[in-house]
């Protein structure tokens, strides 16, 4: 029990140092200007904009920082707990929703908007591995791509998870071995091949093991385009 | 000594019956869990269903642009969300497909509707009486999963007895009923899913979709032998490796493109090289190879070039580096034909380059023998000035070009691409050089590995 708690505490530290850091990372990133009196330009143009929204400031918004500018802005960090400066940088900027003038290496994706397919990567890499682990490359690759092949047919759910998930559709879902996936690296890869658009099931919609279909089975009215390995593909 | 022996005995049944009884609670509440789940997505789709239903009778009705566009979006949302309730039921897929064909058609055909109504053309007399064939399979539908609903309600029916009816053959006779109550249902309205027209309309879920033909597929049929020939001289094999190749196996000889497959295997057995040729014309269309590269010793520049080698060695040469990804030491790369200084998004290739070296490990062709044809490109109605003046004013363009951008039916349409920054973002945007209409917007994300768009 003490060992437990011990090695929880350890793990409460580590969970601690990891969220410091990711909260530092954006930071070293960023290359900011800050705002000070006699600057101007869009940027002082947008913080008077918000500042006047918000009714800290009452002058025109003409992108040149005065003296109204930067008592408006003192008014604005001291009511929502900033160091009354007047200067205008990151966390202020951010305070003001301007999270643009924060980010703004140009070809740098910024954090709010980044996205990949690595969820429809491991998806569909578990849902390979469950159906296809003992089956050649090339073999889970196509099963890979009837799935896909799903999403567009219209015959089908039209997301990725609505055909995996669909009720009785695969085996390994409903009996659990689609949840023992480890990461398994050939089925990552075959998974990312399935995805970059090969398809060596020749746009088949159904696969199935014809070793192991009963003989009075519906899928025997399939027709089968292609075998690879112990896998029937077709349509 | 039968003492000890009877008090440890009862121990251990107490022990057995304590654990049996929790495993029983423990299964009462996962029984639970999975018929709330599956009720829950019935009783969505029984309303999903009325919504629907109730939809497309108003649309037959409206007659303004604007509330059939609002009546549209929303058959279009509504039918997806039936079609994803749907698919969560524990029912075999064959008893759904045409229902799910049928959702997703309408939902695709709303939507292209939409589209067309908001570049300023209204329904036609022909497009609304289709929708009125689709209203009434939809009240039809709708009455039928209404009267499950009630069966259901009435007979105490849940999912869970669904679910080990499937698992089990029924026995006795209720069990019998209740079984043919569900695949009566379902299949009987699977089989009238299947009574209205066939629906051809720009959209991906249109019907002509799924027999698409090569637009200008040519040369002679090939032989398996020819079919050697040709794959014993891919530049991917190496002089001094002695190569064991397969018997070309014919595949998919009533699909768009008939191919041979061969497998070849060189020192690496564990390591083949999938190559499938095209019957017309001996084209590659597919060749993989799974190799794992553990170095990367190449810049990509050289491996472009190693790749656009290979491509000229196929035959293609005047492919374009459209998009990039480094990934495993693989360089994936994306090009497309570069016709008449036009960007043809539609005739693409994939090659995939071991950074170790410089090998070709992949290739894929099909879109590029599918879509490639003889284009007449006549001069841009609109000017790129013209077409500027279409977009947005906040963003700051970097580059433009012309651009054949395929549409979700397949179709070609000449655009202006114009590569534009907005609040630090980038993104591509299309618009048609024909009518000005903004065609796409695509948005570009790029990363120490590669750019892609979505």
């Amino acid at each position: 029990m003490q060992k437990m708690l011990k090695n929880k505490k350890w793990l409460l530290a580590i969970c601690a140092i990891i969220l410091i850091l990711t909260c530092l990372a954006p930071a070293f990133g960023a290359s900011i200007t800050p705002l000070k009196q006699g600057s101007s330009g869009q940027a002082v143009k947008d913080v008077q904009q918000k500042l006047k929204q918000w009714d800290y400031y009452s002058g025109t918004v003409d992108g040149i920082f005065g003296s109204g500018t930067k008592e408006a802005v003192k008014k604005f960090q001291r009511n929502n707990g900033l160091t009354p400066d007047g200067i205008v940088g990151k966390s202020t900027f951010e305070a003001l929703g301007l999270n643009q003038y924060v980010n703004n290496s140009s070809n740098s994706v910024s954090g709010t908007n980044t996205t990949n397919n690595n969820d429809e990567v491991t998806l569909l890499a578990k849902a390979i591995f469950a159906e296809a682990e003992g089956e050649p490359y090339i073999g889970k690759v196509a099963v890979g791509a009837v799935l896909l092949n799903r999403v567009k047919n219209n015959q089908f759910p039209n997301t990725l998870a609505g055909v995996i998930y669909q009720g009785n559709a695969l085996e390994s879902v409903s009996n659990g071995r689609f949840y023992t996936f480890d990461n398994h690296e050939e089925s990552v890869k075959a998974a990312k091949d399935a995805l970059a658009g090969w398809d060596p099931s020749y746009g088949s919609l159904y696969f199935w093991n014809p070793a192991k279909v009963p003989a009075n089975s519906w899928i025997w009215t399939r027709q089968v385009i292609v075998t690879i390995g112990n896998h029937s593909f077709g349509k | 000594m039968y003492k000890k022996l009877s008090i440890a005995l009862t121990i251990a049944l107490l022990l057995t019956a304590g654990w049996g009884y929790s495993q029983y609670r423990v299964n009462v509440l996962n029984n639970s869990l999975m018929e709330n789940s599956y009720q829950s997505a019935f009783y969505n789709l029984v309303n999903d269903m009325k919504s629907l239903s109730l939809l497309t009778a108003k649309n037959n009705i409206a007659y303004s642009d604007a509330q059939n566009s609002r009546l549209l979006a929303e058959v279009r949302m509504t039918a997806n969300n039936a079609l994803e309730n749907l698919s969560v039921l524990p029912l075999q897929h064959y008893t759904l497909s045409r229902t799910e064909k049928f959702l997703n058609q309408i939902g695709d055909y709303a939507n292209t509707l939409c589209g067309e109504i908001a570049i300023g053309n209204p329904l036609t007399r022909e497009q609304r009486k289709g929708l009125e064939e689709l209203s009434k399979q939809t009240s039809y539908l709708q009455q039928e999963i209404a009267k499950l609903e009630e069966q259901m309600t009435e007979q105490k029916l849940s999912f869970r007895d669904k679910v080990s009816l499937l698992a089990n053959s029924p026995k006795s006779g209720q069990e019998k009923s209740q079984k043919s109550l569900w695949n009566t249902t379902f299949t009987s309205m699977n089989q009238q899913m299947s009574d209205y027209p066939t629906l051809i309309y720009a959209g991906a879920y249109s019907d002509h979709m799924e027999n698409l033909q090569p637009k200008q597929l040519e040369g002679e049929e090939i032989s398996k032998e020819e079919a050697l020939e040709i794959i014993e001289k891919l530049p991917v094999l190496h002089d001094d490796i002695q190569y064991d190749f397969s018997d070309p196996i014919e595949v998919g000889t009533d699909s768009a493109v008939p191919i041979y497959s061969i497998i070849i295997t060189g020192t690496e057995k564990d390591y083949p090289i999938n190559v499938d040729i095209s019957k017309t014309g001996g084209k590659i269309v597919t060749m993989l190879n799974n190799r794992p590269v553990t170095e990367n010793n190449m810049s990509q520049e050289d491996a472009i070039a190693r790749a656009k080698e290979f491509l000229k060695s196929q035959g293609y040469e005047n492919l374009e580096v459209t998009y990039t990804l480094k990934e495993d030491n693989i360089l994936q790369l994306e090009f497309a034909n570069k016709d008449n200084d036009i960007y043809c998004y539609g005739d693409r290739v994939k090659v995939k380059i071991a950074l170790d070296n410089g090998e070709v490990l992949g290739f894929e062709s099909k879109d590029f023998l599918m879509n490639h044809c003889d284009r007449k490109f006549e001069k841009p109605k609109l000017s790129e000035t013209e077409a500027k003046a279409k977009l947005n004013p906040n963003v700051q363009i970097e580059s433009s070009r012309l651009v054949m951008l395929p549409n979700a039916s397949g179709e070609e349409v000449l655009c202006y691409e114009f590569n534009s920054q907005y609040n630090g973002q980038n993104y591509l945007i299309y618009i048609n050089a024909e009518n000005g209409n903004e065609e796409d917007i695509l948005q570009v994300f790029t990363d120490d590995n590669g750019s892609w768009t979505l």
